[in-house]
């Protein structure tokens, strides 16, 4: 599929180049490439950046997108939901309380079947204040329907962003996405990003033509008005069925993504070191993840079976892959960065009940670590790790 | 069931007025504030305008009939608002470095 | 290869700008890089610490420094307190001071450089304050021989806006050539 007249431009990226550039940078380059049609923001630490670069490639005429200055992150969601009812492609980034102050509207977006696509910077919430990483603010909108990514490096942000309007705009999916990075960690730290020509994007991304329902002057349409019972029970199960059929669809987006440009960072979860030895598993996600892939090398140089899984995407929940990659296995670790107050961590909860239905259930260790940015050094989760298969012997 | 007389206590962030919460602010320090004792007239203006505040009068100094000025430097951030409005402009800023070589002259 | 860089400056004297450019500069001759900072409350004047990190395969780790193997120091004025932490004998530290000082208590590879001097001779000031990042980045990569010159004064171009890429150019080849080790020996 190829661009029409229409779409907006994006100059500036005609070859295949690589940048150093920050977590928040990725998330906007990748939403510039992906030809976004309307920006709404009103920023807030620490995914500032990002909106601050989309308003820079706005301002420079390098982005066509028309981007929308609004009162607060509530009119943000209300935006973007008006502007993907006309059918347009639509951006924008936040973080911790921006998140929840819009909370009931990401509620709305994923209802209204709005495949609206945001780069989330996960941060703690308050109080106390602080602006550091936790992914609390976006787990706890998990049960919403509302697609979430957790990537480990910008480079799988800018990725991932890429890859996310493709599954949101699928025509069975209809669904919008959250890509979580974690603050400062990703969001502030630059790396490589490799970007590719801006051709090959949209050969790969496409354009947004809805078929389930378009707000159009020509052509009025009510949506979304009273339902009753049975209708409304239609609808929803409709929805458990595109949340359930994005898993493939993102299984496949992922792979079609490797074969264009190259890069695989998993699909709805990443593995590191998981062979047929395999007795003792990680499971953890975000940047922490990436870093723990240094402890699985140094466990098993001390003679430890180990292997981590990454869960990348957290809904819709990978529970047949996590069976399937813990069926032979002993010891089960989770460490994770956000807890379910009154229960545990929140990877750890859906992942037990995933291993339910498996007939081999291992013994289970929880850690939360890491919380309002703590670093969870590569050493450190080793040391987690060999204590707790201590307390087995 | 669990009790209610066990060690287990419910904290909150609370934090009260103390000295120096913020840290030890004159690390920010570039320039140190110097007060040429001889022309001060003690008249606290400095003090006033001191947003830290970290400039007071000591009163039993035998220096002057109404005692003599001092600056904290533990947590005065250089910020020159005192040099500026003294009256008598008796309050010279001096770069930090040139008191880096005198300690470490100091220290040999 | 994998070196782990720390800036000491304060707050608005560009020591982000510094973990930047030595980033770009070692991704111009190939290596995998990450450039960040400690966020906080972010303040004028105070002091704050960058980091880059230099490796020949992909970062893996998202922590901070612990063991930095090379620390530079932007401002003279910074406790010594502050850059000693972690410090080891392999490390090499470059201090911008205007003479050679001893640090008898520092075991490591010590450098000097009248960074701050360089700065008032191309008249490199925001604010009032000097700017030494260009320059402590030409120092640092005469120091340790972890970039060229070349390479810096690319990353330079990458980095700044063209307005101020002349003196920015000419202070990092200052930075480069008038960095020396200290005579006094470890």
């Amino acid at each position: 599929m190829t661009v029409s007249d229409k779409s907006p431009k994006s100059i500036g990226n005609e070859e295949a180049k690589t940048f150093i550039i920050s977590g928040n940078y990725a998330a906007a380059y990748a939403a510039k490439m992906a030809r976004i049609e309307v920006v709404a923001a009103y920023p807030i630490t620490p995914s500032t950046d990002c909106v601050e670069k989309v308003s820079e490639f706005v301002e420079d005429g390098v982005m066509g997108a028309e981007l929308i200055k609004v009162e607060s992150e509530h009119s943000v969601a209300g935006a973007l939901i008006g502007a993907s009812s006309t059918g347009a492609r639509t951006f924008s980034s936040t973080s911790a309380h921006g998140l929840l102050y819009m909370a009931e509207l990401v509620w709305w977006a994923a209802l209204a079947r709005l495949p609206v696509v945001m780069s989330i910077v996960n941060r703690e919430l308050a109080p106390a204040w602080s602006i550091w990483a936790q992914t609390q603010d976006s787990m706890s909108l998990r049960d919403s329907g509302i697609i979430q990514y957790y990537c480990k490096n910008a480079q799988e942000v800018f990725d991932t962003l890429l890859m996310a309007y493709k599954v949101s705009e699928h025509e069975h999916v209809y669904m919008p996405s959250l890509v979580c990075q974690d603050a400062y960690i990703l969001s502030h730290t630059n790396a490589q990003v490799d970007m590719p020509a801006q051709k090959d994007v949209d050969d790969f991304i496409g354009t947004y033509n809805p078929k389930h329902f378009i707000l159009d002057p020509k052509n009025p349409v009510t949506h979304s008005n009273l339902s009753y019972p049975q209708h409304y029970r239609q609808k929803r199960f409709n929805i458990m069925e595109s949340t359930h059929r994005a898993k493939q669809i993102i299984k496949d987006v992922c792979a079609d993504y490797k074969k264009r440009f190259g890069r695989f960072h998993g699909d709805l979860v990443d593995t590191y070191g998981i062979d047929k030895k395999t007795k003792h598993i990680i499971v953890s996600h975000s940047s922490i993840a990436e870093e723990i892939e240094l402890s699985v090398d140094m466990l098993k140089k001390k003679g430890y079976d180990a292997g981590l899984i990454r869960i990348r995407v957290l809904r819709p929940f990978p529970d047949e892959e996590l069976r399937e990659l813990c069926k032979n296995i002993e010891t089960i670790h989770f460490i994770e960065r956000a807890p379910s107050y009154g229960y545990k961590g929140i990877i750890a909860i859906d992942t037990m009940a995933a291993l339910f239905e498996s007939e081999n259930r291992p013994k289970a260790f929880h850690h939360i670590e890491g919380l309002s940015g703590m670093d969870v050094t590569a050493e450190y989760a080793a040391d987690l790790i060999e204590k707790d298969l201590e307390t087995l012997k | 069931m669990t009790k209610s007389n066990d060690d287990f206590k419910v904290e909150t962030w609370n934090s009260k007025p103390t000295k120096g919460a913020a840290g030890k602010t004159g690390l920010w320090r570039t320039f140190r504030p110097i007060i040429d004792d001889d022309v001060c007239t003690r008249c606290e203006i400095c003090a006033l305008y001191c947003p830290e505040p970290c400039i007071t009068l000591n009163p039993d100094d035998p220096s002057h009939e109404k005692g003599r000025m001092v600056i904290e430097y533990e947590y005065c951030k250089g910020c020159g608002i005192c040099a500026n409005e003294c009256p008598k402009h008796c309050i010279e800023m001096v770069k930090e470095t040139e008191f880096l070589v005198e300690e470490e002259e100091e220290d040999k | 290869m994998f070196e782990e860089i720390r800036w000491h400056g304060r707050g608005g004297q560009g020591a982000v700008t510094s973990a930047k450019i030595l980033a770009e500069a070692a991704h111009r001759e190939g290596k995998f890089v990450q450039a960040f900072a400690f966020y906080g409350a972010e303040r004028r004047g105070a002091p704050v610490e960058t980091y880059t990190r230099i490796a020949d395969s992909h970062i893996k780790r998202h922590s901070q420094i612990y063991k930095p193997t090379v620390v530079a120091v932007l401002d003279p004025a910074l406790p010594k307190i502050l850059y000693m932490k972690g410090i080891t004998e392999d490390s090499t530290l470059i201090v911008n001071f205007n003479k050679e000082k001893a640090f008898p208590d520092l075991k490591c590879k010590k450098h000097w450089i009248d960074a701050t001097q360089i700065a008032i001779d191309l008249e490199l000031k925001i604010a009032d304050s000097y700017i030494t990042n260009t320059i402590m980045t030409g120092a640092v990569a005469k120091a340790t021989g972890l970039v060229k010159l070349d390479s810096v004064l690319d990353a330079i171009k990458g980095q700044l806006n063209e307005r101020i890429w002349d003196t920015n150019l000419e202070a990092a080849k200052r930075g480069f050539n008038e960095t020396h080790p200290y005579s006094k020996g470890v």
